[in-house]
């Protein structure tokens, strides 16, 4: 439900549309008087009241941001243009469980606080700019450990000695920038910070204001998930190592600047991991994971479905250490089902996320990994049938949860529901308030000190029933006259620089539609115009979340993909000999 | 059932061998039997448990920052190849970029399962043992292709197996109590603004270890520790950072000074950092001194204890001050050095440096190091010394580490030892003697480090923090600031010309090759009649731009 009426006058935020009843957010425009009139409004809502830990710490943010605006300055520098103050009040808990039995920590409680300064001016400020030896990157702010007590005394000196460390950083880095810069010709000045319209977004969430022993029970449920599932490696005496990790992180994250934005947004993520490993007798590591991410431990699977998943597992694991190593390979893939949405995290996610890396004192430190579509709007960059959305505000898929889901982002700014493929054609990119190349303003992607999707979703206007991509594929080798291909459906992440992702789980297929399990291979590197040639898509769409930063996940939904043209390799590990002695489960 | 009901204590439970202990007993044999008929045949191992629980309280300025609970076990993993004589440890001569050996470490399950607690042992154990065949192939290379060792010793030394079963240790502790308590405590520090850090920590663990190993010893061992530990730290108007720590050890928290105490402490440290706020700077000097106590415990382990360890008398890369020096005089006669970690307390204080066992499964004895100022051993682990086969269980890691041969409790005895006012008084006619106009007395002093590689010169430089000015007038004595004591051993030993009667005690952890260990250094206060110190390094930040925030009125 959302509610806009605090002072009579304000205006809803068009931008901030909610998705389910559920959602008990109300959100409205900043004003002056805003925290006087908060517990008002919380009274008139009936939502729950402001505990009191909150008013303390937030009047000890707010009370020290005044004055530090106010009075914060060095003799002959110049003051802050721009402070925030982030607190994450987060409860972690950890379980996991090998071959049945548990290790276990009780839940830790941490407060942290992150203090941002910024000299300047909007257009060139102290951000932005890696020295090296001054901690290598850019400032994002002095994070410290802050009390657990509601105090405010505790909390605002905490506040005040983390400013002025933070200030003296800027005005130093500042000074560097400066420096570095004054004999510098900009070719392509772009600021260093957007202006943007000040917000204030206040989510109450039971979960908010759980204490460390209200944590949700992870002893009795999720222990159960875990042991039980973790028990399945046990009969599998071929699987050297397993383990099931299950995370859960809940709290309150508290923002707040000088120019008037402010949230209060609960954290709630929790995450369970199934992993196995073995080798094959070459030495080859044959490795499987299966990983969920869900708001809390009551949304990820029961314990039936995580044994199945085990079992699974193990048996992919066992499986592989006698497939055989599968031949290089350039030509039309087939990545289906969760695949296909991992396989997108790993490449086209990424590329649509507008990130401007630092400048540099140095230019030789020069990073990289700007996107390669930062001047391609209203150019091609899909097949022509595809859509491509973000849409932060989507709370559900198939009837679950889904973490990539926020309503603000990390620098107070309403998350956006953006198209950024329209018809395949370029639209827009994801950004936060760091300004790029071609979009000077956020729309409300600046999550983990970066610019990070939420709910990323591609699907094709020309969508066919997936039972019938098997085919269209097959049909597609023979018309390119090749003798086999390839089906991914399992993608993960890859250390390796120079490739594409790494390969969890890939058959090869002959043309009479016969699938033989191969190990130990990995995508090349995958161009930013390989999306252009997509050929098919699926109706079907699987879900796939991710955790990126301490409390962020992203979801990505997509179709089953058939692509034109992908480079599927061998891996190139360095191959250690099997154990000497026999695994003492034998 | 005892009927004994604590509300904090310490428990040990009746002596019996913990199943755990026959795991790994069995897994270590199973390995064994194989790995010990390869080509490259490993020829001892060992596997230890750590099972620890630890509670950590930490408040700073009156509000809990951090009370956590846990519970972990890890088990480290020895594997040597080769033989007694030579083996993969061995020193690598001349190739700085040689990996020192490690322990594999892996984490355990915390309950006595024996699947999950077998197959993290096997897979550690072939990782170790693979290791140790690529360590053993360079070492071989080396061997060869460098001159003649000078003093070719085994690398690893005989012992007799041990079989020692402890009482396992754990602890209850009211951490809510504690909690109240040490936000008081804290709460102290927050009277005076200008002290920008401080923090008034509790960290209690009980360790329970079991070690097994091929050659049949079968140890386990429970030990409980717990610690309080207060900082304050503020800085002068030049911008000099000045910091003050405390801190308390008991084996049980019942042990520990009571609030009253720690109140009392508390206060003291804030008025002493307001003082030496304001103190006047030392510039550059050498004159006399006199060390108190916990000064020259900390003095003599960093100087003198790091140079008797027994690992640098074999590694080439060390200045070795000490190597060739047995049955010749090192120190002044009237002072014996001993390191003892079967000493459980010095009056009423409990020692960090006790233990029973070392952690290769040695027994820890008692060694005198220096008599009457004649050097007789050094602090043996089991990589012998030419001289001296044999460990006297002195090898100590921190856990994953390979153990080295570390320091325990460390005793300066002296034989020519005055009263403090005595003593006081030497120091004054030392100073007019010379023609200065002060000696300066080290109250203590925060820690400090050496040099013992032969790269570098092979000097010392403490640091004190509470410093005084004892001026040969007769005027009260001044608190001072800024001062370093640096200085070569050799020289600095020579110079002790006398003892008082009074031994203080330090206990703290000492951080080296094989990590961190805890330690002891007791001494009387000793007269030096020489020293020098240097400015100290100096923070350029200035103090905060803006005054403390106004405290709201806690209720």
């Amino acid at each position: 439900m959302k509610i806009d009426r605090a002072a009579g006058s304000t205006k809803q935020d068009p931008a901030y549309v909610t998705k389910t009843e559920q959602d008990p957010a109300y959100v409205r425009r900043a004003g002056p008087g805003f925290w006087t009139r908060l517990v008002a409004v919380s009274l008139l809502l009936a939502a729950p009241p402001l505990a009191a830990q909150d008013s303390q710490i937030l009047a000890a943010m707010r009370d020290e941001l005044k004055r530090s605006m106010a009075e914060l300055r060095m003799k002959g520098e110049a003051p802050p243009y721009y402070i925030a103050y982030e607190v994450l009040d987060r409860t972690l808990s950890d379980m996991s469980g090998r071959l049945g039995s548990i290790v276990q920590n009780p839940p830790r409680r941490v407060r942290t606080l992150r203090v941002e300064v910024r000299v300047g001016d909007y257009a060139f400020d102290s951000s932005r700019f890696a020295i090296q030896g001054f901690g290598g990157g850019p400032l994002t702010g002095e994070t410290v450990i802050a009390p657990l007590d509601d105090d405010y005394d505790v909390m605002r000196r905490e506040i005040w000695i983390t400013t002025d460390t933070a200030y003296k950083r800027a005005i130093t880095m500042f000074a560097r920038k400066k420096a570095a810069f004054q004999n510098r010709t900009a070719s392509d000045p772009l600021p260093d910070f957007s202006v943007e319209t000040p917000v204030e977004t206040i989510l109450s969430s039971n979960e908010v204001r759980l204490k460390p022993d209200h944590a949700p029970d992870l002893q009795s449920d999720a222990a159960a998930r875990v042991q039980q599932s973790s028990a399945m490696f046990a009969s599998h005496v071929d699987v050297d190592v397993s383990e099931v990790a299950l995370s859960q992180v809940h709290g309150t994250r508290y923002f707040l600047n000088s120019e008037g934005f402010a949230a209060i947004t609960p954290i709630q993520i929790a995450g369970l991991t199934i992993f196995g490993e073995s080798q094959a007798g070459d030495g080859m590591p044959v490795r499987q994971t299966f990983n969920t991410v869900g708001r809390t431990v009551a949304d990820l699977p029961s314990a039936a479905e995580l044994v199945a998943r085990a079992k699974e597992l193990s048996a992919g694991v066992t499986a592989s250490r006698v497939a055989p190593i599968g031949d290089e390979f350039t030509g039309p893939v087939l990545i289906e089902g969760v695949g296909s949405a991992q396989f997108l995290a790993e490449t086209l996610v990424p590329m649509m996320q507008a990130r401007r890396p630092p400048d540099t004192e140095n230019p030789r430190m020069a990073q990289g990994g700007a996107s390669p579509f930062l001047n391609r709007t209203g150019l091609r960059v899909m097949a022509d049938s595809f859509v491509a959305r973000d849409t932060p505000s989507l709370t559900q898929f198939g009837g679950k949860p889904l973490p990539g889901s926020y309503v603000v982002d990390d620098e107070g700014v309403r998350a956006k529901d953006v198209t950024l493929v329209d018809k395949g054609r370029l639209v827009t990119l994801l950004t936060s308030r760091t300004p790029q190349k071609n979009f000077p303003q956020s729309n409300g992607h600046g999550r983990s000190g970066t610019v990070l999707a939420g709910v990323f979703q591609i699907e094709s206007t020309q969508a066919i029933p997936a039972a019938e991509l098997k085919q269209k594929y097959l049909a597609l080798l023979k018309a390119q006259d090749k003798a086999f291909g390839y089906i991914v459906r399992g993608v993960r992440p890859d250390g390796q620089g120079d490739g594409g992702p790494g390969i969890e789980a890939i058959v090869k297929v002959t043309l009479d539609g016969q699938e033989t399990p191969v190990r130990g291979m990995r995508f090349g590197n995958v161009a930013a115009t390989v999306f252009r040639d997509l050929a098919e898509a699926s109706h079907e769409r699987a879900a796939y979340s991710y955790r990126a930063g301490a409390v962020s996940a992203v979801t990505v939904i997509a179709p089953s993909l058939i692509f034109e043209e992908l480079d599927i390799q061998r891996v190139r590990d360095i191959l250690q000999k099997p154990p000497v002695v026999p695994s003492p489960l034998k | 059932m005892a009927l004994v009901c604590a509300l904090e204590g310490v428990a040990a439970q009746t002596p019996r061998p913990p199943s755990v202990t026959s795991i790994l007993h069995s897994e270590l044999q199973r390995n064994m039997q194989v790995l010990s008929k390869q080509t490259v045949p490993a020829y001892y191992a060992a596997y230890t448990l750590h099972d620890a629980t630890t509670t950590q309280i930490l408040a700073s300025f009156g509000a809990i920052h951090r009370s956590e609970e846990s519970r972990q076990r890890f088990a480290t993993i020895e594997v040597r190849v080769g033989d007694y004589a030579l083996d993969n440890t061995h020193p690598m001569r001349g190739d700085a970029r040689a990996m020192s050996p490690r322990l594999m470490q892996v984490s355990l399950p915390l309950t006595d399962d024996e699947k999950p607690i077998r197959q993290a042992l096997w897979r550690a154990t072939d990782r170790s043992y693979k290791q140790a065949s690529e360590a053993l192939t360079r070492v071989r290379t080396n061997v060869a292709a460098k001159v003649q060792e000078e003093n070719p010793a085994p690398d690893f030394s005989q012992e007799e197996k041990q079989g020692y079963v402890g009482s396992t240790s754990s602890y209850t502790l009211d951490a809510k109590g504690w909690e109240a308590r040490l936000r008081r405590v804290s709460a102290v520090f927050a009277e005076d603004p200008l002290i920008l850090r401080s923090q008034v920590s509790l960290t209690v663990e009980a360790e329970n270890r079991h070690f097994v190993n091929s050659e049949g010893s079968q140890i386990v061992t429970g030990e409980v520790g717990c610690r309080v530990f207060v900082q304050g730290v503020t800085k002068a108007a030049d911008g000099m950072e000045l910091p003050l720590y405390t801190s308390y050890f008991a084996t049980s928290p019942a042990g520990l000074p009571d609030e009253r105490q720690l109140m009392a402490d508390a206060r003291a440290m804030v008025d002493l950092l307001g003082r030496l706020r304001t103190a006047p700077l030392v510039e550059p000097f050498s004159g006399p001194a006199i060390l108190s106590g916990r000064a020259a415990g900390v003095f003599f382990h960093e100087i003198f204890g790091h140079r008797v360890e027994g690992n640098r008398q074999r590694n080439v890369e060390d200045g070795q001050t000490f190597t060739k020096r047995i049955g010749q005089s090192v120190l002044p006669s009237f002072l014996s050095v001993v390191f003892d970690p079967t000493l459980k307390k010095v009056g009423d204080v409990e020692l960090m440096g006790h233990y029973i066992y070392d952690d290769q499964g040695v027994k820890g004895r008692r060694v005198t190091v220096v008599e009457k100022g004649i050097l007789k051993t050094f602090l043996l682990d089991r990589a012998p010394l030419k001289d001296f086969p044999r460990s006297n269980g002195h090898g100590r890691a921190e856990r994953g580490f390979l153990p080295v041969s570390r320091q325990s409790s460390l005793q300066v005895e002296s034989s020519r030892s005055v009263s403090r006012e005595a003593l006081m008084n030497q120091l004054r006619e030392e100073a007019r003697r010379q023609g200065k106009p002060f000696g300066l007395l080290f109250e203590n002093i925060e820690g400090g480090f050496t040099t013992t590689g032969r790269g570098s010169p092979n000097a010392f430089n403490v640091l004190p923090n509470v410093v005084y000015r004892i001026y040969i007038d007769g005027r009260a004595p001044e608190l001072v600031r800024g001062v370093d004591l640096i200085g070569t051993p050799l020289a600095a030993f020579g110079k002790i010309i006398a003892t008082d009667d009074r031994i203080d005690v330090f206990n703290g952890m000492c951080g080296a090759e094989s990590g961190s260990v805890p330690v002891s250094a007791f001494s009387p206060s000793l007269l030096v009649s020489e020293v020098e110190v240097q400015k100290k390094v100096q923070s350029q930040e200035t103090l905060p731009i803006l005054p403390a925030p106004p405290a709201r009125r806690r209720s």
